[in-house]
């Protein structure tokens, strides 16, 4: 299993596509706004 | 999450939401239910691999977990759930928000 992340580190880096096809980076909120990060369980 | 979007929104918060489906799946769903958020089919579960987010077999797949990221990029809350109702009120989080914009202020 992966090893969870913990408070204090720095927040892993990544790239991923939204919904609208756009490739969003964490780090373009970097020094803008605070991210919420919501890991669902999927569609039920 | 979404009948307070605002008030995050105000606080300074962006809220990605991140999912094990597949794109066409994950989409149809974001559309039908007009999320305000910004959503992402993490299908190969790298992103949720690579956060740490736990599959229970037992209890029929991913675990939701929120985790705030604050905007020097640092880990401030990292809440993993044990069940699917398991994660943190939006009360509690508005208020670390709160106190994440207050330490702003105070720097």
């Amino acid at each position: 299993m992966a090893e969870r992340v913990s408070v204090g580190q720095a927040a892993p880096v990544f790239e991923l596509t939204d919904v609208q096809g756009n490739a969003v980076r964490l780090s373009d909120y970097r020094g803008e706004r605070h991210v919420l990060l919501v890991f669902t369980r999927g569609f039920m | 999450m979404r009948e307070d979007y605002d008030k995050f929104v105000e606080r300074d918060a962006e809220i990605l939401v991140i999912g094990p489906e597949g794109p066409r799946r994950f989409k149809q769903v974001w559309e039908a239910e007009r999320y305000p958020f910004v959503g992402f089919a993490d299908y190969r579960h790298t992103v949720a691999d690579r956060y740490g987010q736990e599959v229970k077999l037992r209890k029929l797949g991913r675990m939701p977990a929120l985790l705030i990221v604050d905007k020097r990029g640092v880990i401030r809350l990292a809440h993993f759930g044990d069940d699917m109702a398991d994660i943190p009120k939006n009360k509690d989080v508005l208020a670390l928000l709160d106190r994440l914009n207050q330490e702003e202020v105070a720097q």
